[in-house]
């Protein structure tokens, strides 16, 4: 088992959980919550709870606010009732591993132990209800009930975290601004507007250069500063917000994974078409030259970069090239399910593991199946479930974890979870390697493919231009 | 007088001609028998069945002069000494549950890579470590030098004989161990629980981490993607496999391109798997010059033949194949050594 230490994605490094041998028993350690000066917004009181018996049972529906059951205190019967009803369904369950495989791995993974269809106390639902929102209308989205918008998806998922106090319309404002100044950019060099990769070009030059904006309205000319790496605290180890596109925008600092955002949500005002893709604890913009092959924008430094830059980081498996789970493009529904689990990863920094995470993951996982980020929050949910079984039945030594059969079943579904992880081909990078990787680009060498690549796009770029002034275009 | 020396003369001629004929024709007859082999071997796919097809490849090159149960007691001789060197040596800092798998694994490469001495109850058993053959390393010279034969007799061997000799223990030992291709290479992919993959390279004697192939260049994504080069063969696929060995060693052997053996072992491999580069290679080779011949015969077939050689060029492309060339090849193995620290796997040696 390669040791996972769960770190998604840029972030969340506060919630690495280790598995951890102490007395034997492979414990994970339960997520710590975050100190109170990261999190001004919530008071304290919103804790993920402990005692498993204060929880009421949801359905486990995505619209839990309509099917709120009523909130008992716990008895010693319904304790008792409760435990029972437990030990029947895990044995069913039992049997269902049995029988011959029909169900898939993550159908199987999905499923509570513990009829623990996912719990949360009602206080708890009240005070996160801009959450289950969020959720609705993302999963709207991917029922084709509301048309997809990356824009939007991002704008939910960090009002949701924000206690719906950004403004949508000063969010989309932004968005459009930087969308019309791309097409002033294109303008003004005389460049060809309907070629995709001119477009791509002038969206970089956002990330390049600062620009000069021409506001229409006012007659005045701005300066756009260019949007600029935040060496400061690129693993948004200080606060969740850390890694926004509305951060980004206020104050033009942004990340790997707030910076291909909002690229993509100006490519889609653009109606440009670029991708997202992945690499381990970071992403990147990927878009076509027009003919069957791709090129790479690294967002972070401004550069058009080589399959090869990227590969050199030395933690990307050919495993998971294979699995396609790093440098391939995201679908749109991909694209939707990493939204999601944005999304579930905000709860989680606020308010730790319980059933939204898990509810988040029955939306996004049969959409994304091979979704790293996904599968490693699916991990994580194991691991808190059984750390919470272990307090619950106060286990003390290796003996007694394995003769409960609930907290040994649940310690099997997290190891289950862990080798699909390692099944993909994930494998975890240091910090340390991280931080050299990305300033490799300032390498000699380096310099010399990039300048390469960058005349490869300008050859494309002049092209396209040659055939709109070409005279059977002429309108 | 004359016109009887001529004569003469004529029936040596038409003699010789028709001798030649009939020992193309055995020749044939044998090559399609060892294929016939390769195929039910395939289909039974057995643990042991690989070491069987390599022997039907090797002895029909060499003119049946091999004999199966000399080779097989030396691999078994061989398995013995390493099973034997695994329980002599306990892995130390590994505490996961598939530490049988990881030191039947690691005394296969011990026994190959390094110095193995065994006590019998008189003697001292001592096996060297095998050595990559720097003067013919792709069988130029010899097609000869690429057997598991010739690695046995000359303890010599490439990138081709190296990991056939390992899968071959490995299946003696009952040990998990895949294939994988690389451009003109072949490597072994083993997994441990604590690890994940790793890839063993007995040429260098390493543990390269994926970085050291998928930076080099000559494989693109979308090769790895497509799982044309990097990903692992099954036991069937390394089985049907040989089938493009045996190709080869007719190639070699008669450099007869048109009598359709070539084909029916490239279909052979490509009905197990689909994506094997070395055999939609081969296959799209052999075609163009059978295409070239039907072409300057006026042939009607000339046509389809150069539609299906096409088609097969274009998959090939389109599955992220890419040519390297020979220097690169050379340049890129022996990075392996000049920048140790950058491609090693340091986990594995622990």
């Amino acid at each position: 088992m390669q040791k996972i230490t769960i770190l998604l994605f840029c972030h969340i490094a506060p919630f690495c959980l280790h598995g951890q041998n102490t007395s034997g028993i492979l414990i994970p350690q339960l997520p710590q919550p975050p100190t109170t000066a990261s999190m001004p917004r919530y008071n304290n009181s919103f804790q993920p709870q402990d005692n498993m018996a204060a929880e009421t049972h949801w359905s486990q529906s995505v619209r839990p606010r309509q099917q709120i059951l009523p909130f008992n205190s716990p008895n010693a019967d319904k304790l008792k009732a409760e435990q029972d009803h437990r030990e029947a369904l895990y044995q069913a369950l039992e049997k269902i591993d049995r029988t011959p495989v029909q169900r898939t791995v993550m159908e199987s993974n999905l499923d509570t132990i513990l009829g623990n269809a996912p719990v949360i106390g009602k206080p708890q639902y009240e005070a996160t209800k801009q959450f289950w929102d969020a959720l609705v209308i993302l999963s709207d989205m991917k029922d084709g009930k509301r048309p997809f918008s990356i824009t939007e998806a991002v704008y939910t998922v960090e009002n949701a975290y924000y206690n719906n106090k950004l403004s949508k319309d000063k969010f989309a404002h932004a968005i459009e601004s930087r969308a019309k100044l791309c097409e002033q950019i294109i303008k003004r060099e005389g460049l060809n507007r309907d070629d995709n990769v001119t477009k791509n070009y002038a969206i970089q030059k956002l990330f390049q250069q600062d620009n000069i904006y021409n506001d229409t309205k006012t007659g005045k000319t701005i300066k756009i500063s260019k949007l600029e790496y935040d060496f400061k605290d690129y693993m948004g180890d200080s606060s969740h917000a850390q890694m926004f596109v509305s951060k980004l925008i206020q104050t033009g600092k942004g990340q790997c994974h707030s910076m291909p955002l909002l690229y993509l949500a100006i490519a889609e005002q653009l109606k440009a078409s670029a991708y997202l893709s992945l690499a381990p604890e970071h992403s990147f913009i990927r878009f076509s030259d027009g003919d069957g092959s791709f090129f790479n924008f690294e967002t972070t430094n401004g550069y058009v970069v080589s399959d090869q830059w990227l590969l050199q980081t030395g933690y990307i498996t050919t495993a998971a090239i294979k699995n396609k789970i790093y440098l391939d493009t995201l679908s749109q529904s991909q694209l939707l399910a990493m939204c999601m689990y944005d999304l579930a990863m905000g709860y989680i920094y606020d308010y730790g593991y319980d059933c939204f995470a898990e509810i988040a993951l029955k939306q996004a996982l049969p959409i994304d199946p091979k979704g790293i980020q996904g599968q490693i929050i699916l991990g994580n949910i194991w691991a808190a479930k059984t750390g919470k079984a272990v307090r619950y039945y106060n286990i003390k030594t290796k003996n007694d974890f394995d003769k409960n059969t609930i907290a040994t079943a649940l310690q099997k579904r997290m190891f289950n979870s862990y080798n699909i992880i390692d099944g993909l081909g994930y494998q975890k990078m240091p910090k340390e390697a991280y931080a050299k990787w990305l300033n490799s680009v300032n390498n000699e060498k380096e310099k010399q493919d990039l300048r390469e690549l960058q005349k490869q796009m300008q050859y494309i770029i002049k092209n396209s231009k040659v055939k709109l002034l070409s005279p059977d275009k002429k309108d | 007088m004359k016109y009887l020396i001529k004569g003469i003369w004529l029936i040596i001629l038409l003699l010789s001609c028709f001798d030649s004929r009939s020992e193309d024709r055995t020749r044939f007859s044998k090559y399609q028998s060892a294929l016939d082999s390769i195929v039910f071997l395939t289909k039974e796919n057995y643990r042991g069945a690989f070491k069987k097809a390599i022997f039907m490849v090797e002895s029909t090159y060499l003119n049946d002069k091999l004999d199966y149960e000399v080779l097989n007691k030396k691999y078994i001789q061989l398995a013995a000494m390493a099973s034997a060197w695994g329980n002599a040596n306990r892995l130390q800092n590994y505490t996961q549950a598939d530490s049988v798998e990881i030191i039947k694994n690691r005394s296969i490469f011990q026994l190959i890579k390094d110095t193995v001495k065994i006590q019998m109850e008189k003697d001292l058993i001592a096996s060297l470590p095998y050595q990559y053959n720097f003067d013919d390393y792709d069988g130029k010279k010899d097609w000869s030098n690429t057997f598991v034969y010739t690695l046995l007799k000359t303890g010599k061997g490439n990138c081709h004989s190296l990991p056939y000799l390992y899968k071959i223990l490995a299946d003696e030992l009952g040990a998990k161990c895949w294939l994988a291709l690389a451009p003109n290479h072949m490597y072994i992919k083993n997994y441990s629980k604590r690890d994940g993959w790793y890839n063993t390279e007995l040429t260098s004697g390493d543990f390269p981490i994926d970085a050291w192939l998928t930076t080099t260049g000559y494989i693109s994504l979308t090769a790895i993607q497509n799982g044309l080069y990097c990903d692992t063969l099954s036991n069937q696929q390394s089985i049907a496999l040989c089938a493009i060995d045996l190709a080869k060693a007719y190639e070699k052997e008669t450099k007869n391109y048109y009598d359709g053996f070539i084909l029916q072992c490239c279909d052979l491999v490509l009905k197990y798997h689909s994506v094997n580069p070395q055999a939609l290679l081969l296959k799209a080779e052999t075609l163009k010059r059978i295409y070239q011949l039907q072409d300057k015969e006026g042939d009607r077939e000339a046509k389809s033949t150069y539609n299906d050689m096409e088609k097969l060029y274009v998959s090939l492309y389109d599955l992220g194949y890419r040519e390297m060339p020979e220097k690169m090849y050379k340049d890129w193995l022996r990075s392996l050594q000049t920048q140790k620290s950058m491609y090693s796997n340091r986990n594995i040696k622990k």
